[in-house]
């Protein structure tokens, strides 16, 4: 198998992503950027990360992702009494064949729906954090493969965080990708409310591509040419989250590989076979923001994540973009 | 954050170290200009510079030190220094050595911000007393040096200053940069030298070093040196030569003596056909020990004193055959009093107003006392010549010798001094019979008499560096040899000939001075050593001038023979040579830079720019013209095609040299950053730059983002994208 990414194969790939798109903007309204962005997230084989309020369209966005590529659904909605073993699965006797059986949990399925994960106890969410981070479950010494591909789209509420459990920088560190929704434009709002569906059960996608050809887009995206520049480029961004005052620590090695693979992902995206500094800057945000935390005190989520947004914006442009 | 360690630039504990380092360059500099000095310290300058070396190297010697050492230090300078004042008769000596202590102890410590500022001061001012006194070429070097090291150590300084505003260190990571190895310590330095960070400070320190030189141009001259009262110590004496007594020896002991007397500036060096006699000091007195200045002598010195800058030499309107231009004089310090004198001159002016003594008819001009600095002085219309008109000498005689006994002393010049010799029967005999050997017992002129003598003199004795001197009883060291084969030395063979012409009746004298020198071939001037020094006679003619006779084997030009003969003119071309017409560079420039070369170097510029600017226009309208003469010539195919092939021919070799200019260039780049250098992938980042404020095709635009960011093995034909890339820019226009 060659190290680089053949050109029929972007070609086709590209034609891939595009009947995605097509198929999703059909139940996503006006929300190109974050349809392209979680796709992004998907060819690099990452996790997703929104964070938004109730009610913009976070379910819908992984239930259509999931029907598009003809893959597994499951939601788990978490819950300050959400066991593990509620995740994950669990072992049970089974009198019948007298021995313990795997039943196993949500989490077993392609793309799986985190919603409001940072409602749960910090147990349960460690559970889903390994998973996130193996892809297998492990019950009684024994290791089950969860769905392959497989994506995992927590969400969580910047604003109400009463009775919550925030996630640790270092499982932060765990997701690609954080994206924000936001509310709809008044035009697209209007082509929702005139739709006569209610909830994502509703939604009726056709498959466009399938789950092999996700798997074969992922394998192509690590081969996607990053020149020698552009990842200095990338390392000059890395090294100066580390220097700048105003954050409390840089971003980690594992922030800069993601970074890597999130541009290699949205250079096959934009049907390259390359990555060019653009890439990088339009990857940067999402990739790197959630992973930052502000050196002092802000008075909630959303100020500090307007924050770091503007600092690393302020970073990326004070660097030299290779010429 | 420890992830920044390895970081391009260097942390706090290496600026630390880097700040240490600087310190004590700083510190060894300043020590080495006591070298300069006259000032009994070079002990302790060299256990100070032993103790700053080893702490430069161990920086975690002075952590080990115990702590009531340092504080013994200061009570233990305090009394050094009261002692030192107490015993020694100088104050600036006592001083020095007290700036020598307190560098030492302010280098070897652990230094905060306030003990940093502390060491710039006391180095400066052991830099700046060594640069008053000795205004020497090597100060400028260390000047140099110490600015350089100085600039670096502040802005280190403020480095730190700015990094370390937290403060509240624990004592332990207040040492830790001592603990730094120092081999990885260098290999940091040069892993963080940036060539531009290099470049960068060079071009400011020469731009401060640019601004001082201006500074030095432009502000105006004021006399301080003689208001000085550092004038009493000086830089290290050179041997004195020529005092008023030069006893049998004494010069050829200074013919051992490599080093630099003096330097003699000429503004034209074409006429010079002779090695010249510098004239010093004349000797008239006999005495059994060597020949003295007379009494008589220094009394006219003496009465001749006047405070002046200005002294007349000859008087004007005598035809002389004058040569070399302006003559200036640069004395090292220590050579003797009395001013060198290549022959006759017309004016004779000092760097500044001085009290100079003179005597007309001797020629000699002294000052009051030894300088101590660097003596400067100029000559022009100087004409050399082995004859010295003295008028005055026949009525002198023939005053003296009507009245014998009106005896000499400071009020009056004796002439009779310059017939007296050796006493004593033994003596007597001994000249008597070598003049009978010479004369044959016939009357001979002075000049056919000294002729004589020199040839009975070199034909008995050969020159040699050292004599030995037969024994004699009753008889002086002179007759000694004189009746002896033995072979001598320039005082020797002088002072026999003037015992020998005064033995005959001839008044006779010796000189002594330089002889010679090395025309240096870069800068147009002689330089002269001491192992130049020469001593020659002088002998009176009969009528009413003295001739030069200079007996010495290998001297060559006696008065007869010198008009014919010409002397070999030796010029110096080789290295070190070129790095003394520094050191000339550096007396005439910058020591000896008074207003009045001041004004002649801003009209020196003045006339260049005038000069060179009507130059430049005359050529501009020289080739205007021709070029219109030119095309105003019948133009046929022939021509037309010559001319159009010739432009042609040029313009390929231009765009050849624009080529190999880029090919040099991308070779540079490429040996400066192997990995990252591709001539196409930077034309393709050009392109996609000039491109990207313009609405052009995407098609080029994805082409140049493959050729500029894509694997090498997809890129598409370069030269066809880079074309079309040149036709969507003119599109988009």
């Amino acid at each position: 198998m060659s190290d680089h990414a053949p050109a029929a194969e972007v070609a086709s790939t590209r034609d891939a992503l595009a009947r995605l798109k097509a198929n999703m903007r059909l139940t996503i309204k006006g929300k190109d950027d974050v349809i392209e962005q979680s796709l992004v997230c998907l060819l690099a084989g990452g996790h997703l990360l929104i964070e938004d309020l109730p009610g913009v369209g976070k379910t819908t966005l992984a239930y259509s992702l999931a029907r598009s590529m003809d893959c597994t659904f499951s939601r788990i909605q978490f819950t300050s009494d959400l066991l593990p073993t509620d995740v994950t699965g669990v072992s049970i006797y089974d009198e019948t064949v007298k021995e313990f059986i795997f039943k196993s949990g949500p989490v077993f399925a392609n793309v799986v729906l985190a919603d409001e994960i940072n409602r749960a106890t910090p147990k349960t969410q460690s559970a889903l954090l390994e998973v996130m981070d193996r892809s297998r479950v492990t019950v009684d010494g024994e290791a089950h493969a969860v769905g392959s591909p497989f994506m995992v789209v927590a969400t969580q509420n910047p604003v109400d965080y009463e009775g919550t459990f925030p996630l640790p920088e270092s499982q932060m560190d765990r997701f690609l990708m954080r994206l924000q929704m936001g509310y709809p434009q008044p035009g697209d709002e209007l082509d929702i409310l005139r739709a006569p569906r209610l909830g994502y059960d509703a939604i009726a996608l056709n498959p466009v591509v399938t789950r092999s050809d996700v798997l074969k887009m992922q394998a192509l995206a690590g081969k996607v040419f990053v020149e020698d520049s552009v990842l200095d480029y990338i390392l000059k961004i890395i090294t100066a989250t580390r220097t700048e005052v105003e954050f409390k620590a840089g971003v980690s090695v594992r922030g800069g590989l993601s970074l890597r693979i999130a541009a290699q992902a949205r250079a096959l995206v934009q049907g390259r076979d390359f990555v060019i500094p653009e890439d990088i800057q339009e990857t940067a945000g999402p990739v790197l923001a959630h992973r930052l935390s502000l050196a002092r005190q802000t008075s909630d989520a959303l100020e500090e994540r307007r924050t770091v947004l503007a600092a690393l914006k302020r970073i990326i442009g004070a660097i030299a973009v290779p010429e | 954050m420890s992830t920044v360690a390895k970081s391009r630039q260097l942390n706090l504990d290496e600026l630390r170290r880097l700040k240490w380092l600087l310190g004590g360059a700083m510190a060894l500099v300043s020590l080495w200009t006591v070298f300069f000095l006259d000032v009994e310290a070079l002990g302790l300058v060299g256990v100070a510079g032993t103790a700053i070396l080893a702490v430069l190297i161990w920086p975690q010697i002075p952590g080990r030190v115990p702590a009531l050492v340092w504080k013994l230090a200061v009570p233990a300078i305090i009394v050094a220094m009261g002692a030192d004042f107490y015993f020694s008769p100088d104050t600036l000596p006592v001083l020095i050595r007290l700036a020598i202590l307190l560098v030492l102890y302010r280098a070897v410590a652990y230094r905060r911000k306030r003990e940093d500022l502390q060491l710039i001061v006391l180095g400066m001012f052991l830099v700046v007393v060594a640069g008053v006194l000795t205004s020497a070429l090597g100060f400028a070097f260390l000047l140099l040096l110490f600015t350089a090291c100085g600039l670096g150590f502040l802005f280190v300084i403020t480095l730190l200053d700015a990094a370390e505003s937290g403060g509240g260190r624990s004592p332990e990571a207040e040492t830790a940069w001592t603990r730094l190895d120092g081999r990885r310590f260098f290999a940091r330095l040069r892993a963080v030298a940036d060539w531009r960070l290099l470049a960068f400070a060079a071009a400011l320190f020469t731009a401060v070093v640019a601004m001082s030189g201006l500074l030095f141009l432009l502000i105006p001259r004021f006399e301080l040196a003689s208001g000085f009262f550092l004038d009493r110590y000086i830089t290290r004496k050179s041997r004195t030569g020529f005092t008023d007594t030069v006893k049998f020896g004494d010069v050829s002991e200074l013919i051992r003596d490599e080093s630099v007397a003096m330097r003699v500036d000429l503004t034209d060096a074409t006429g010079l056909r002779e090695a010249p006699y510098w004239r010093l000091v004349v000797l008239d007195e006999y005495t059994p020990e060597g020949f003295k200045v007379s009494a008589g002598l220094k009394g006219e010195l003496i009465r001749g004193q006047r405070v002046t800058q200005q002294l007349r030499g000859r008087q004007l309107g005598r035809e002389i055959n004058a040569v070399g231009g302006a003559w200036t004089f640069y004395i090292e310090p220590g050579v003797s009093r009395f001013l060198p004198l290549p022959g006759s001159y017309g004016m004779l002016r000092m760097r500044e107003v001085s009290p100079l003594q003179a005597s007309a008819g001797h020629r000699v001009v002294a000052l009051r006392t030894e300088p101590m600095t660097m003596t400067a002085f100029q000559l022009d219309e100087v004409e050399m010549t082995a004859v010295l008109n003295d008028a005055r000498f026949p009525q002198l005689l023939a005053a003296a010798r009507a009245n014998p006994h009106s005896g000499s002393g400071l009020n009056r010049y004796d002439p009779m001094v310059n017939l007296r010799g050796p006493v004593g029967a033994a003596n007597e005999a001994v000249l008597k019979r070598v003049v009978a050997e010479i004369t044959g017992g016939a009357e001979l002129s002075a000049a056919e008499f000294t002729r004589r003598a020199v040839g009975w003199l070199q034909a008995r004795h050969a020159y040699a560096l050292s004599a030995k001197l037969p024994p004699g009883a009753g008889k002086d060291d002179i007759v000694r040899w004189l009746d002896s084969n033995e072979p001598g030395f320039c005082e020797y063979f002088a002072a026999s000939l003037t015992v020998l012409a005064r033995a005959a009746g001839h008044p006779a004298r010796v000189v002594a001075g330089f002889h010679g020198g090395v025309l240096n071939a870069f800068e147009n001037y002689y330089m002269v050593r001491n192992s130049d020094a020469h001593a020659w006679a002088e002998v009176y003619d009969g009528k009413a001038a003295w001739v030069r006779a200079d007996p010495t084997p290998g001297a060559v030009s006696s008065a007869a023979e010198g008009a014919t003969q010409a002397v070999r003119q030796e010029q110096d071309s080789s290295w070190s040579a070129r790095v003394d017409s520094l050191r000339v560079l550096w007396y005439r420039r910058i020591v000896n830079f008074d207003s009045r070369a001041q004004v002649q170097m801003l009209e020196q510029v003045k006339s260049f720019t005038t000069d060179s600017g009507s130059a430049l226009r005359a050529r501009f309208d020289d080739f205007a013209k021709q070029l219109k003469a030119w095309l105003r010539q019948p133009w046929d195919a022939k021509r037309f095609g010559r001319t159009l092939g010739l432009l042609a021919g040029l313009g390929a070799l231009g765009w050849l040299l624009v080529r190999l200019g880029q090919w040099a260039w991308w070779r540079w780049r490429r040996w400066r950053r192997p990995q990252s250098f591709d001539p196409v992938r930077l034309q393709a980042g050009k392109w996609l730059i000039r491109l990207r404020e313009k609405a052009s095709e995407d098609v080029v635009v994805s082409e140049l983002q493959r050729l500029r960011y894509g694997r090498r093995e997809t890129w598409p034909e370069p030269r066809g994208v880079f074309r079309r890339a040149k036709l969507a820019r003119r599109r988009a226009r």
